[in-house]
């Protein structure tokens, strides 16, 4: 019905829900990434020549989920980079959690190349659904903007 | 793409639903299912309540202007829940999830007299926007979700000595150098680079004063902001390094989405002895609104304390039903900490506008090639709208120490309150109540009547009812923009996305949420503005 990985968008009032699959936990969390990077800017100018560590953890996959997406956005202001690479290299369970490892790949801002659109404020976890199944899992949240 | 949204239904969990546009205008909604979707806590059941979800919300109108929700809807309410609006209003906030978020702020421990929305309610996090809240200093708790992510959003507004005649001529150019003045949009750095992390303290601990002391506006500039922008509670202590971090270069810059920087005329006085205490004398005097916040270090205190909350409410025992709604005792380290860095985030915001106002004066200089003391650019007053402030209010009878949560709320201040500036002490405080370009905006006034109702709060504004990519497919930019400049307002965007997202018809009618603050008593509608020019992130 749809492809095996990717993500769409649903309307929220004030803001944007983000809904992306994929086969594994993992790469559901990279599309998520890039779905609300999506949202920023159109990624395709953005060219994945530098990279960041990201490491986050959360009591629960939302809280995962909220701090992974988080970092990133906080991450466009601290480096000032846009990212339009992600790899999530494992999601692990641990006594008090989740614990994720990835890695982000993007550039230095320059606006006259990277086409942007509208700021994200923050990631939340209003409306969130999380949902797994042998063959594929199912992120919905939305975005503060 | 098909669009969607979110629906609670009456099960216990509830079962979440997602249900087509057309099903939002035409009910019933059981009939529009598209598909269901797990309960969105079914993995969080120690932190949240188990909730008899009701079909629909039972709402009782007990006045003109004046609904309820009563307290028995939700078990964990120990308060109803007040609605200010119109039958208009109330039916748009139907379509969404204003009510239900209503109910849920009525769960908060230790909240007084009732969760209230106020006219321009609409769908938020954990709380509606347009949404206040009470809680008692000691026993009751502070959430990060009754301030917003953007701590201290909030407006200001400055008179000029100059009229329509003097400014219309020059508007382009005024709009064309004030957006090169002015950072706007997305990834577009500030003009000001503070000293690292040691930088960002300092306009942490001492908010607008800072920009002051660095030459970015004038002494009298604070007298005229709500505690002259600087919370005293503030500490930079409490903020994260990466808080900090985000923070470096975003002083003096407006954001994107619907922040905005507007030369606006005064359309209609409404109470002549107040506007000219405000320094409004005449229709057509040009006066310039600037509506941001606490940008992303700001954004980030909002999401590093939900996941202090998160911990603590563990801790404490405590449940609310939306994990957006987490919280922790006032009184405790965490709930200490919150409004320690809150505040501190507050002091950023009012650092913020003062300096783009600063900015806005040396344009106006040297289009208008006047002084800014000649063309007598005072500040009328700054007002946050995303804020939790402790206060002390007078409730059933005696006197509380409360934290009021004001998320998407303006303080409305009544005359003679300590807490309104001396210039305003005869007439209330003014009250900011942004429109969106084309549309007007208004400066009101508190009133005593507000104190007995919301806590001395009121509309931040109109409120959206048309989601972003609605807006989208329904305007273009252009034609947005083309449309208003036949009316005689230019828009300047930093992407005409940006435009078609704010379009005026994708917003309520301020109009009628003023009405309805004005005829309801909670503020009193002295001076109507209409923008000539805006520049948008």
């Amino acid at each position: 019905m749809t492809a095996e990985r990717g993500f769409k968008y649903h309307d929220h009032t004030a803001d944007i829900t983000v809904e992306c699959w994929a086969p594994s936990l993992e790469e559901a969390f990279e599309e998520a990434a890039l779905g609300a990077l999506e949202v920023i800017l159109d990624t395709s100018t953005v060219q994945p020549i530098n990279s960041a560590d990201v490491t986050v953890n959360g009591i629960d996959l939302e809280e995962l989920l909220v701090e992974w997406i988080g970092y990133i956005i906080a991450l466009i202001d601290i480096n000032s980079q846009f990212y339009s690479r992600f790899e999530v290299k494992e999601i692990a369970k641990t006594p008090e959690g989740f614990v994720l490892s990835g890695r982000v790949w993007g550039e230095s801002i320059d606006l006259e190349r990277h086409d942007t659109r509208t700021e994200v404020k923050a990631m939340t976890y209003a409306d969130m659904s999380i949902e797994q199944d042998a063959e594929r899992t199912t992120l919905i949240f939305t975005l503060d903007l | 793409m098909q669009s969607v949204a979110f629906f609670a239904l009456g099960t216990s969990p509830p079962i979440f639903v997602a249900i087509g546009p057309k099903c939002l205008l035409n009910g019933p909604v059981i009939k529009c299912l598209v598909r269901l979707l797990h309960n969105p806590y079914s993995t969080n059941q120690k932190l949240v309540h188990s909730i008899q979800e009701r079909e629909a919300v039972n709402i009782k109108k007990l006045s003109e202007n004046l609904y309820e929700i009563p307290q028995g809807t939700k078990s964990c309410m120990t308060v109803p829940v007040r609605i200010y609006a119109s039958g208009t209003l109330v039916q748009k906030m139907k379509q969404d999830k204003t009510f239900e978020q209503g109910t849920n702020v009525a769960c908060l421990p230790g909240i007084y007299s009732h969760s209230t929305i106020l006219p321009d309610g609409h769908q938020g996090y954990g709380f509606p926007i347009g949404g206040v809240a009470a809680t008692d200093y000691e026993r009751g708790v502070i959430s990060p979700g009754g301030v917003g992510y953007d701590i201290n959003c909030g407006v200001r507004v400055l008179t000029t000595n100059l009229d329509e005649k003097d400014v219309r001529p020059k508007v382009r150019s005024l709009i064309d150098t004030l957006f090169r003045e002015v950072p706007t949009g997305v990834g577009r750095s500030g003009k000001i680079q503070l000293a690292g992390i040691r930088g960002v303290e300092e306009v942490l601990n001492e908010g607008a004063a800072w920009a002051v002391e660095e030459g970015y506006g004038w002494e009298e500039d604070l007298k005229h902001t709500e505690a002259d922008g600087n919370l005293d509670i503030a500490d930079a202590s409490k903020v994260s390094q990466h808080a900090k971090k985000r923070g470096i270069s975003q002083v003096g810059t407006l954001g994107s989405g619907n922040h905005f920087l507007e030369i606006q005329l005064v359309d209609a006085i409404y109470d002549e002895p107040a506007a000219k205490a405000m320094g409004i004398t005449r229709e057509g005097q040009v006066t310039i609104m600037i509506h941001s916040g606490s940008r992303g270090l700001g954004h980030q205190v909002c999401s590093d304390y939900i996941k202090t909350m998160t911990q603590a409410m563990v801790k404490y025992n405590i449940k609310v039903p939306d994990r957006e709604l987490c919280c922790a005792p006032t009184t405790s380290p965490e709930g200490q900490s919150y409004l320690g860095a809150m505040s501190a985030a507050a002091n950023f915001a009012w650092a913020n506008r003062q300096t783009m106002m600063h900015w806005t004066r040396e344009v106006f200089s040297k289009i208008m090639g006047q002084s800014p003391e000649d063309m007598e650019m005072r500040l009328i007053y700054d007002v946050a709208h995303n804020m939790g402030k402790v206060e002390e209010h007078d409730i059933e009878g005696q006197r509380r120490k409360v934290v009021v949560h004001r998320k998407g709320a303006t303080r409305a201040f009544p005359a003679e309150h300590p807490e309104t500036p001396s210039e305003y002490k005869s007439i209330g405080q003014p009250v900011l109540i942004p429109g969106t370009m084309g549309t007007a905006s208004y400066i009101l006034l508190g009133n005593p009547k507000g104190m007995e109702l919301t806590f001395g709060s009121t509309a931040h504004g109109a409120g959206r009812f048309m989601s972003r990519s609605r807006a989208k497919r329904q305007f273009y930019g252009k034609e947005v923009q083309s449309s208003l400049a036949r009316e005689g307002i230019i828009v300047k965007a930093a992407k005409g996305i940006v435009i078609a997202e704010e379009a005026p018809g994708a917003y309520k009618d301020v109009d009628e949420v003023v009405r309805v603050s004005d005829s309801v008593g909670i503020a009193t509608k002295a001076i109507r503005l209409r923008p000539i020019g805006v520049i948008k992130g």
